[in-house]
């Protein structure tokens, strides 16, 4: 691996937020933040990186590398702004796409049950044809109504078109001869066995239906913020982040954009995983807060936690991502009272008009103003907020919510808190216990700018032994970008027993996968010798309709042996299995990784225990134990040196973020620059006082 | 208001309530078998108090949940919970004994810390086949309960942590898929036991005090979701409304669905004594099933801020008289009951409703679960599922099409799995666009299925409703689509009733549409 010769840069645009960073040569880091311009989100990448390099004396000419993680498909999705799409799928089943799972989304609602609708009943055509179940032609390709499709693509100005015929996941035929017939149209066109070649036809059609929308919106975006790049001067290429953390090869924004659409939370997971390897911790919960939501994801030996599917707006998308827990939990998460409950969440005042104490006009209560009340935030000194915060604003709004319930103020403001972080803790619960894995062996990793304001009493509630803060928690979503490599996936279903005498089918459908795999590398320039290939199967006991992910080794394939890891994992996750039932291997799953520079870690200089004098900037009173008032010591981050040990209670301050230690532990600064906490103390005693 | 001392431990404990119920449920359903189970998600997991009455449930199904209170009240009462031991299973799926029908097997659970009792847990998962006379015992016509399949009366599953194996021998060798049964009991075992495990989590957490105030509380706030809804009605009701079921699939005959709802102070009556006697065919609702669908419009008038416990419906009085098809007396067949008279029940409440609640109400849903089972002994397959229809259009919106309704929640079958595991081929699956439902607002469309019989013998049973009577619509909306079923055989098209059951040959065709929604208001010109 070569070592950059100039500057890497990682944007991540948010909701509220572009936070970007930038690493020179000298591997100094330099951090910088601008509003999103949602109406024009290239405008605010361009601003910023314009900004940043403007703020440390560069140039373009400088700039080798740029990552990014974009939200244009998703918010091109929700908001319905994309191209007319068409869809053409076997004759009798243009309707699978509205009929769905027949499900409502609400249980018990007299009112409207709302769909998001992807494609109105116009735009879907049929085309007779029929395969079975094993995947052989029962009736053959009639291309007598294409023409006349082709018309109305033509008429309508259609600009994208999905294709999903039944079982083509088995044989892919008739779906690329239909896509022959229509190239000659200046079109986009996606193949569900290429998007997606997995059984269910609703899943897979959804698929490719929104990889047909995306493709082309993601394109057009890509290709104005490349020229505007280069109108700048940049040389470098600009690199874009997907779903599974790797970074996106160009045929593949071509092609499959569909698996670029979580690229933003993914640049968090990526963080969290640099965080394990660099600190050398093999399980980890990151636990990234921002304004609006909070993303929760758990990394296992070091690697992120992938599934082979995600959810968007009530629909299931066949294309692998980063196994992540969302919730509306955030600094901006408004608390109210109902009936005599306190609730926090899941709305949000977002950042305008964000927080009372904004001053912006917000007039609801939020998590920012319970933790400004109680003294833990600066208010002089936060993020975003050139001009401070208002401590009297909060106080007043929290007091409307405190008069309600006829709790004090302080209480009240704890309660918003302890309700937020139990909301944060089921979301850790869903990916930890529920999934048969013990939070005691794992170490928690908060960032986005509200992270470390939350973390330790978190990681008490769930009996997390320890927490460790990342040098630059307010953009580490933007840092993981930079720390992705190039990966691709490929899965194909293929339904078979997992006995001794499929090992040579499996091995010969992976040799499949691993050509197909290769032939896009050498069609995007890339060094195949460098590539690193992992495999995957899913699997279920026969008869059952959830499969767990194994992971295999193709070079000794044995099915025996994976049988019995199969047996092992089912009983840890759902507490029973069966040695004496058959078990079927459904799906196989290969993915090629290209490994690209890291981010360097950080070398802090060596102090001693103490904290330098210059660290200090002086005590604050916070209010979060239910007795007395503690003074805190107030530190500032960036003088803080390694090995120097910061003693509960104090608050740690910095650009980006505030980190709050409670008394009774404390916070190790490492040499790369984290903040290491030990909650143990805390665990027993919070054990004591439960029982 | 109601107030309690801290709002925000209550919080805390209602959340994890609602949650140890989820977690339960999901663990059953990943691993279980059934298609019904895994692919439609027909189970439902609740949580009870000591005494029985309601804590929290996953929202699941509703006919499940409203029918398994009544069942954890009986088996409180039959089996004591308190003297049970901590990993004792009751198994039971007798609907005369608070049981929906029999392919719902319900296991329920004491929940013990430190020796004392403080919950019960329970789910409750729609088996693929439970033996009987027919293919996924879903037969529509004239059949006692005992022809329907196999009636499990309640009893121990697991006692001194061993199965029982004299029922588990006699019902898994009266079944048609024993492999899938047993492990759909396994799957429904491990919901049990994380329920279990989180809600001794939950009680050793804080003062068992602050937890037993903390349920009280949470009781109370939800009586006032039931007086959320009296505000809104006048002080004195006496409303009576009809309607109908097609038939019983034995005779011709109409069957009537009547509700007389009156207030008497802060409580509501709803009356449905005159409603038709029990019937031959097998659509009676036991009592427990009458029961849900009232709590279902009860439930779905409530905002959803108030949590779904038994404060909810402390002041309803439900009158059914015993040998009524509301009602029915032991062994009249009950197959159709659970899914196509507890829909009437619905449409018949919200229509009583309609005239005190106007913008609130919508006009009648599809009314049909549209169950259709296929399935050989001899070929060892069985197909069961249901399938939805239009939902009814209600003030400033369109109902929406191919949606399940009501009482029901459950997913498709999708074509390529059923294709791959059954000798099955779907020819067309579309939504069944048409005129009917118009309305200032249009009640939704109902879908096509169509399926080819690809391996015999076979048999069919269908049981369907709405055939005759279509979907009503409300204030100058137009009644919605009826739906129909037919067979085709060499070329030649005939329509079948309602409720069916014949064998199949090779080739047959079976096409299911089913009904769309009503329309809301009059149309504009």
């Amino acid at each position: 691996m070569e070592t950059a010769k100039g500057i890497r840069i990682g944007i991540d645009t948010g909701g509220t937020f572009t936070d970007l960073i930038a690493i020179d040569e000298r591997e100094t880091t330099n951090l910088h933040k601008v509003p999103s311009t949602p109406e024009n989100p290239e405008k605010a990448v361009i601003t910023g990186i314009m900004e940043l390099l403007s703020k440390i004396s560069r140039t373009p000419e400088d700039v080798v590398q740029i990552i990014h993680g974009s939200t244009v498909g998703v918010n091109a999705l929700l908001q319905g702004d994309y191209p007319e799409t068409a869809l053409i799928t076997t004759q009798g089943f243009a309707d699978v796409i509205e009929i769905g799972r027949q499900r409502r989304p609400f249980l018990y609602s007299l009112g409207a049950q709302p769909l998001l609708t992807l494609l109105p009943q116009k735009n879907r055509f049929e085309i007779e044809e029929r395969l079975d179940s094993k995947g052989k032609e029962i009736v053959p390709l009639s291309l007598k109504t294409i023409s006349s499709i082709k018309e109305q693509i033509k008429d309508r100005k259609i600009k994208s078109v999905a294709i999903c015929l039944l079982f083509s996941f088995l044989n892919p035929k008739h779906e690329q001869l239909v896509k022959k017939e229509l190239e000659d149209l200046d079109i986009h066109i996606s193949l569900s066995s290429e998007v997606a070649p997995v059984i269910r036809e609703y899943e897979r059609t959804v698929t490719t239906v929104v990889n047909a929308l995306v493709t082309p919106v993601l394109q057009k975006y890509l290709s104005k913020l490349e020229n505007e790049l280069k109108e700048l001067g940049f040389k470098s290429k600009l690199q874009i982040m997907k779903s599974n953390t790797g970074v996106a090869t160009l045929s593949e924004i071509k092609n499959r954009a569909v698996n670029s659409l979580l690229g933003g939370l993914a640049g968090g997971v990526m963080a969290g995983t640099a965080s394990a390897r660099s600190e050398n911790l093999n399980h980890v919960i990151t636990f990234d807060i921002g304004g609006t939501s909070c993303d929760v994801s758990t990394i296992e030996e070091k690697n992120p936690s992938l599934k082979d599917h995600f959810e968007i707006g009530g629909y299931k998308v066949m294309s692998p991502s980063v196994e992540v827990e969302t919730i509306g939990a955030g600094g901006g998460s408004i608390a109210k009272i109902e009936e005599g409950l306190l609730l926090v969440g899941p709305e949000s005042q977002g950042a305008d008009p964000g927080p009372a104490c904004y001053n912006l006009g917000g007039t609801k209560a939020t998590v920012t103003d319970a933790n400004l009340t109680l003294g833990i935030l600066d208010p002089e000194n936060f993020a975003g907020q050139e001009k401070g915060l208002n401590v009297k604003r909060s106080r007043e709004v929290i007091e409307k919510i405190a008069d309600q319930v006829e709790l004090s103020l302080l209480d009240t403001a704890r309660g918003i808190r302890k309700i937020l972080n139990n909301n944060m803790a089921h979301a850790i619960r869903k990916l930890t216990i529920e999934r048969g894995r013990d939070p005691r062996n794992y170490v928690l990793i908060p960032f986005g700018g509200a992270g470390p304001v939350h973390a330790i009493d978190i990681a008490v509630e769930l009996n997390i032994p320890k927490v460790a803060i990342p040098p630059y928690p307010g953009i580490w979503s933007a840092m993981g970008l930079l720390d992705s490599e190039t990966k691709i996936d490929f899965m194909q279903t293929i339904l078979l027993e997992c006995k001794k005498e499929n090992e040579a089918s499996i091995n010969d459908i992976f040799a499949s996968l691993k050509d197909k795999a290769l032939d896009q590398l050498i069609s995007d320039n890339l060094n195949v010798d460098m590539a690193i290939f992992g495999y995957q199967a899913s699997i279920q006991y026969e008869g059952q309709g959830y499969s767990l992910q194994l992971p295999l080794e193709i070079e000794e394939l044995n099915l025996i042996d994976l049988r019995k890891e199969f047996d092992k994992t089912h009983q840890k996750r759902y507490q029973w299995n069966d040695e004496q039932r058959e078990v079927k291997i459904v799906d196989l799953w290969i993915t090629v990784s290209l490994s690209q520079e890291k981010v360097p870690e950080q070398k802090l200089d060596r102090g001693n225990q103490n904290p330098p004098k210059t660290a200090l900037i002086g005590k604050r009173e916070v209010y979060l134990d239910d007795g007395d008032v503690e003074t805190c010591t107030v530190y500032d981050r960036k003088y803080l040196l390694a090995d120097n040990k910061v003693s509960g209670p104090a608050i740690i301050q910095q650009m980006d973020s505030t980190s709050y230690i409670p008394s009774g532990v404390y916070a190790e600064v490492t040499e790369t620059g984290y903040l290491m906490i030990n909650t143990e103390p805390l665990l027993s005693e919070s054990n004591e006082r439960r029982n | 208001m109601v107030k309690i001392k801290d709002p925000i431990t209550a919080q805390v404990i209602n959340n994890a309530l609602i949650n140890s119920a989820e977690e339960a449920g999901l663990a059953l359903q990943l691993s279980a078998f059934s298609p019904n189970i895994r692919e439609r998600l027909d189970f439902s997991t609740a949580i009870y108090d000591a005494n029985g009455l309601l804590l929290a449930q996953a929202e699941h199904i509703p006919v499940h949940l409203g029918a398994m209170i009544e069942g954890v009240k009986f088996l409180n009462e039959q089996f004591e919970f308190t003297k049970l031991d901590k990993n004792d299973i009751i198994i039971n799926n007798d609907p005369y004994l608070g049981g929906t029908h029999l392919p719902d097997i319900s296991l329920t659970a004491p929940i013990f810390v430190d020796e004392k009792l403080v919950g019960i847990i329970t789910n409750r998962a729609h088996h693929a086949d439970v033996g009987g006379l027919l293919p996924g015992s879903m037969p529509g016509g004239e059949y006692t309960l005992d022809e329907e399949g196999y009636v499990i009366k309640p009893q121990f599953l697991i006692k001194n942590n061993q199965w029982n194996d004299t029922l588990m021998n006699d019902f898994l060798s009266k079944v048609r898929s024993p492999e899938g049964r047993k492990g759909d009991l396994q799957a429904q075992i491990a919901g049990i036991r994380i329920g279990q495990k989180n809600i001794r989590e939950l009680w050793s957490q804080y003062p068992h005090e602050v937890i037993d105030e903390t349920i009280a509380f949470l009781r109370r706030r939800s009586s006032l979701g039931f007086n959320n809804i009296l505000q809104r009605l006048p002080e004195t009701i006496n409303l009576t409304e009809v309607d109908f079921l097609d038939d019983d699939g034995v005779t011709e005959e109409p069957v009537k669905i009547e509700v007389t709802l009156t207030r008497e102070g802060d409580r509501l009556i709803f009356d449905f004594s005159n409603s038709s006697p029990q019937t031959k065919g097998n659509i009676n609702a036991p009592r427990a099933v009458s029961l849900s669908a009232v709590f279902y419009v009860i439930r779905s008038l409530i905002p959803s801020t108030y949590p779904t416990n038994a404060g909810l419906y402390t002041n309803l009085s439900i009158i059914t008289k015993e040998g009524t098809v509301l009602h029915p007396l032991t062994p009249a067949g009950v197959a159709g009951g659970n899914v196509e008279t507890s829909q009437r029940i619905v449409d018949v409440v919200l229509k009583a409703f309609s005239h005190l609640l106007p913008k609130e109400i919508h006009a009648a849903n599809c009314g049909s679960m549209n169950n259709i089972a296929i399935g050989s002994d001899e070929r060892q397959f069985t197909y069961y599922e249901t399938i939805a229809g239009g939902l009814g259009a209600g003030y400033g919106f369109n109902g929406r099409n191919a949606t399940h309704a009501a009482m029901t929640n459950t997913g498709n079958t999708p074509v390529e799995i059923l294709e791959t595991e059954t000798p099955l081929r779907v020819n067309e699956y579309s939504i069944n666009w048409s005129d009917e439902g118009n309305g200032k607002w249009k009640g939704g469309n109902g879908i096509i299925r169509e399926v080819e019989i690809l391996a015999e013998p076979a048999v069919l049973s269908i049981l369907s409703d709405r055939r005759k009577f279509a979907p009503y619509g409300l204030f100058g909306g137009k009644d919605g689509a009826k739906g129909a079923n037919y067979l085709i055989r060499n070329e030649k098209k005939i329509a079948l009733k309602g409720k069916t059951t014949m064998p199949l040959q090779k080739g047959d065709i079976i096409i299911i549409q089913t009904p769309g929604g009503g329309g809301y208001g009059e149309e504009e010109r």
